[in-house]
């Protein structure tokens, strides 16, 4: 449960947000990711207001501008890696043949091109995870949020996941963060601490 | 939309999930087969008369008789001739005339033709019937002609050409030689005309002239084609396009009044070939062709509409129990960009295509069943290509898709509005939760059983009744013989040599039977009022050999050569006597009264009943037995039957083979209420299992969690149970008045019935229970019974 939040992130920024559980950090990427709502106070993305969007400014925004990665990866199950990378590209409304072109490159780029026709079950954690960032990344969003990343990876896993969502933000992708991990944490150039839904630091690196 | 994409993931999560799909596609499967099924019969049912052409602009006439308060839709034969003179409207007309006890020789043996009629060559125009081979012309001229189906070409010259070729009929004991003038096409099945060879008229007034039981002299063929007063035939008139019916009504009634006078006052109207088949209730017919029962209809199409309302039901059940598995990937595609509707679309669709799947093979299945069920309707229908048949496909391809449509839709508007924070948290994927629609589904199809189960129980338990009812007559040892143009006399008298055979006598029709006669004659205090009374024609010693009791006077006995009539119990009253034995009444005096018996079904009321002496009219004998040696005696009865001249095979039945043909349409009635009730168990069942299936996989980590904790095996099974227990007791509670008035209702045809006893409505319950437990329980025992550690090991 959140208190008083007050929080401003900028374009290509890569912020961490840390805190023990129950804080509320979940419930403020959510918050920022449209998932959910405040029940009070302000919420601007590039000084226009969000609150109270209707259904379809939200899936706007998700499509276009917005990519998610979870703890639990939730790719679907019943897709190749191919079509779950290629989700996101459906609902945009890209031609196949671009579509094409789009997940060719970002599997090429996770070096998983042998693995395309896989199903997620027969992947590790870390390369679920990676179909994961790469279903977020295809729509080329401004931000993305990744809640615990890493929390089911072992650490050498983590650790390329984390390289890879480092090379992202170079690239110019502004990244929020969920994450116990302070080590983690440290991959990014800013971090929060939230405890008992206030935020208590907030340091730059 | 990505309709491949969409089509090979919905193929794979079916395909991974087989067991739950399989269920739901059995249940879906059942009902629909059987859907296509009633629909096929509805279809054929409604369709009556309607394959004729014309059939808008026939109507056949009816006369309202003012004696007996009938309505006869046998009228004189002069009518139809007559209105077609006199009224431009009538632009033709047909006679009607059935045939009884017609024999066709085929080889060197005489067989049984049931099915003969006579009428004009104006029928085929007027009807549409097609001639295929050979010409009408002069088949009017009376000159010995015959018209035969292209069955019975068939049957009677092969493959060859009929035409030309002679048909041997016999009927009486006298043989005709008929010329094949012509070959017509088969009658539709589902009509009420129908017949296999068809003679002209002078052949039908032949054989009218020779049969009819009057009481006088019989009339001549030249006094039944003009008299006003007769009931044998009946009057089709096709009218003009565009005639107004009540004004040609008027017309024909007005008609009906001019011709009539004191003894005969005729009060015609029209019946409209299209109603005759629902519309014949109470009407008195002397050419009956099938007989449609209304009532009968609307409880085939309601139970069809029952069951898939359940079938339904159940698939929309396990979709959306299903459905909650596949909340999360839901969710994750919302992140992904997907707006609610194209969410909504994806479920409709794959919920369309599982239901698709379902139609080809619930068509196979209604075409196997198709036979069976028909024949325990009581109809021979086939499953040939009219347009019913097609109609009926369409019908069902459309509700295949609208039950796929809208349970998809209702499933996916429901799971779509989670909140999309909790349903990726996994908190929307319980199908354990409390969710009442699904309860009430359950509970209404368990209701749908019960209701079932509690009148099929109820029509066995009457025919039971009907069957050992005392029906005024003593079973014991009592055969009848049809006689055939069997020696009666020459018979009789041999048997009687035997001492095993107590008694012998013979009637036209003997007890329970369904032929009737009525008969209206006036009352004995007060002849200006008439009453109808029904008749029968029977032997010497008929009451002695029936075991009936005479309550007064005495049978018709041979030693003292008494004649006259008899009586029973309820014609004293019905007929205003006072002294009864000695009173006259219009066929003779009253020697002796019997007590009521059950002449025909129980359905019917006993209603007053003249029965007179004549053993030339009898056309079955009654022998009475003794109960020792019946195997002996029935073998000398057969010898006896050839020594003594017999051509057609000896023949009997005891009473309850009788009672088996007259209570044939109940029979099939409760073995039909039993097999749809045995459906919807299955589709229920299959659905509770479903659900047990998907609960139980949902509580695997809770199952896992009590049994670490102490719980034992059974407590775990008691748990899973208790819930179901109570949707079943719910549904008894609501079904049993439903039961009670409908077993009520149907019980109202019967003017006997048996008592409605409580376990009829308990046992149903008891019995959606017992199969509700153990569907159930054998998921739970599954499930509970399965190591702890590998139910938590996969948290």
């Amino acid at each position: 449960m959140l208190k008083a939040v007050n929080l401003e992130v900028k374009d290509g920024e890569f912020l961490s947000i840390m805190g023990p559980s129950g804080s509320g950090k979940s419930t403020l990427l959510n918050i920022i990711g449209l998932l959910d709502a405040p029940s009070a106070g302000e919420y601007s993305l590039y000084d226009k207001s969000v609150l109270d969007l209707k259904e379809k400014a939200k899936v706007d925004y998700h499509r276009n501008f917005m990519g998610f990665i979870f703890q639990a990866y939730h790719l679907i199950e019943e897709m190749t890696v191919y079509e779950n990378i290629e989700t996101p590209l459906i609902y945009k409304g890209v031609k196949s043949r671009d579509r094409q072109a789009m997940v060719a490159d970002l599997l090429d780029r996770f070096n998983m091109v042998a693995k395309k026709d896989l199903f997620p079950q027969q992947l590790s954690g870390g390369q679920q995870q990676l179909v994961g960032i790469a279903r977020a990344i295809i729509g080329k969003p401004k931000l993305l949020l990744a809640d615990e990343p890493t929390g089911n990876l072992q650490s050498i896993q983590g650790e390329m996941i984390m390289e890879t969502l480092q090379q992202l933000n170079n690239e110019g992708m502004t990244i929020i963060q969920v994450t116990h991990n302070e080590k983690f944490a440290g991959y990014g150039k800013r971090i929060i601490r939230l405890e008992d839904g206030i935020i208590r630091k907030d340091v730059k690196q | 939309m990505n309709i491949k994409n969409n089509l090979s993931v919905s193929f794979r999560r079916l395909k991974s999930d087989k067991t739950n799909t399989v269920i739901n596609l059995s249940g879906l499967i059942l009902g629909l087969g059987i859907v296509s099924v009633v629909l096929v019969f509805v279809l054929n049912e409604l369709g009556y008369n309607r394959a004729f052409a014309n059939r808008d602009r026939i109507y056949r006439i009816i006369n309202q008789n003012e004696t007996d308060n009938n309505r006869w839709a046998c009228t004189p034969l002069v009518a139809g001739e007559t209105a077609a003179d006199k009224f431009a409207e009538v632009e033709a007309y047909a006679h009607q005339y059935n045939i009884q006890g017609i024999e066709v020789k085929k080889g060197n043996e005489f067989i049984s033709n049931p099915d003969v009629l006579s009428t004009e060559s104006s029928f085929f125009q007027m009807f549409g019937i097609k001639i295929l081979n050979g010409s009408l012309s002069e088949f009017d001229q009376a000159k010995g002609k015959i018209l035969i189906s292209k069955k019975a070409a068939e049957k009677y010259f092969g493959g060859e050409n009929p035409v030309g070729k002679v048909l041997t009929l016999r009927y009486s004991g006298k043989e005709y030689s008929q010329e094949v003038a012509a070959v017509y096409e088969d009658f539709p099945q589902n009509s009420t005309i129908k017949a296999s060879l068809i003679a002209d008229m002078e052949f039908g007034l032949e054989n009218l002239a020779k049969n009819m039981i009057s009481t006088g002299t019989p009339p001549t063929i030249q006094e039944l084609k003009e008299s006003w007063n007769g009931i044998f035939f009946t009057n089709y008139l096709l009218l003009k396009k565009g005639t107004s019916l009540s004004g040609f009504e008027a017309k024909l009634h007005q008609l009906g009044v001019d011709q009539s006078d004191k003894d005969n006052k005729l009060n015609f109207s029209l019946q409209a070939l299209t109603d005759i088949y629902f519309g014949s209730e109470k009407i008195v017919d002397n050419n009956r062709g099938d007989k449609g029962n209304r009532s009968m209809l609307f409880i085939l199409a309601s139970v069809g509409f029952l069951i898939l309302v359940v079938a339904c039901i159940n698939y929309l059940n396990l979709t959306s129990a299903q459905a909650l598995t596949q909340t999360k990937a839901l969710a994750v595609r919302k992140v992904c960009g997907a707006p609610r509707n194209s969410l909504i679309w994806q479920m409709v669709f794959e919920s369309v295509l599982v239901s698709l799947i379902a139609l080809p093979f619930a068509l196979l299945l209604g075409h196997f069943s198709f036979p069976y069920i028909s024949e325990l309707l009581g109809k021979s229908y086939q499953l040939s290509h009219t347009s019913q048949f097609l109609s009926s496909i369409i019908i069902l391809i459309f509700i295949t898709i609208a039950t796929g449509a809208l349970s998809g839709f209702l499933v996916a508007v429901k799971i779509t509005s989670f909140r999309l924070v909790e349903t990726l948290k996994g908190q929307h994927s319980n199908v354990g939760d409390k969710h009442n629609v699904r309860k009430a589904l359950v509970i209404f199809q368990m209701a749908v059983f019960i209701v079932l189960i509690a009148v099929m129980a109820l029509v066995q338990k009457q025919v039971h009744y009907a069957f050992n009812k005392d029906l005024g007559i003593a079973k014991e040892g009592l055969i009848r013989i049809p006689l055939g143009d069997h020696n009666y006399e020459l018979y009789k008298q041999e048997i009687r040599k035997n001492p095993n055979v107590l008694q012998v006598s013979g009637a036209l029709w003997l007890p329970p039977h369904k032929g009737k006669m009525n008969v209206t004659i006036p009352k004995v205090d007060n002849p200006k009022e008439m009453v109808l009374v029904k008749g029968l024609f029977v032997d010497y010693q008929f009451a002695k050999t029936m075991g009936m009791k005479v309550v007064l006077g005495s049978d018709f006995d041979e030693s003292k050569n008494n004649s006259g009539v008899m009586i029973n119990e309820t014609a004293i009253k019905a007929l205003g006597l006072k002294e009864i034995i000695g009173e006259q009444t219009a066929f003779g005096q009253i020697v002796g009264v019997v007590n009521d018996f059950n002449m025909y079904s129980i359905h019917e009321a006993i209603e007053p009943m003249i029965i007179g002496l004549d053993p030339k009219m009898c056309r079955e004998i009654a022998v009475k037995i003794s109960t020792e040696n019946t195997p002996e005696t029935i073998d000398f009865l057969k010898k006896t039957w050839k020594s003594t001249g017999g051509i057609v095979p000896f023949d009997f039945d005891f009473t309850d083979d009788i009672l088996n043909q007259i209570y044939e349409s109940d029979i099939r009635f409760s073995k039909t209420i039993g097999l749809l009730a045995v459906i919807a168990i299955i589709i229920a069942s299959l659905g509770l299992f479903g659900l047990s299936l998907l609960i139980s996989q949902q509580k695997t980590k809770e199952i896992g969690i009590r049994k670490v904790t102490g719980a034992r095996v059974g407590e775990i099974i008691f748990l899973f149970n208790r819930d179901f227990v109570v949707w079943v007791a719910i549904a008894f509670v609501v079904a049993t008045p439903i039961a009670w008035y409908s077993t009520n209702k149907w019980l109202e045809s019967f003017a006997y019935k048996t008592e409605l006893s409580w376990w009829i409505f308990a046992l149903p319950g008891l019995l959606a229970l017992g199969i509700a437990l153990l569907t159930v329980s054998w998921q739970s025992w599954r499930a509970a019974t399965r190591n702890p550690v590998e139910a938590l090991r996969y948290e």
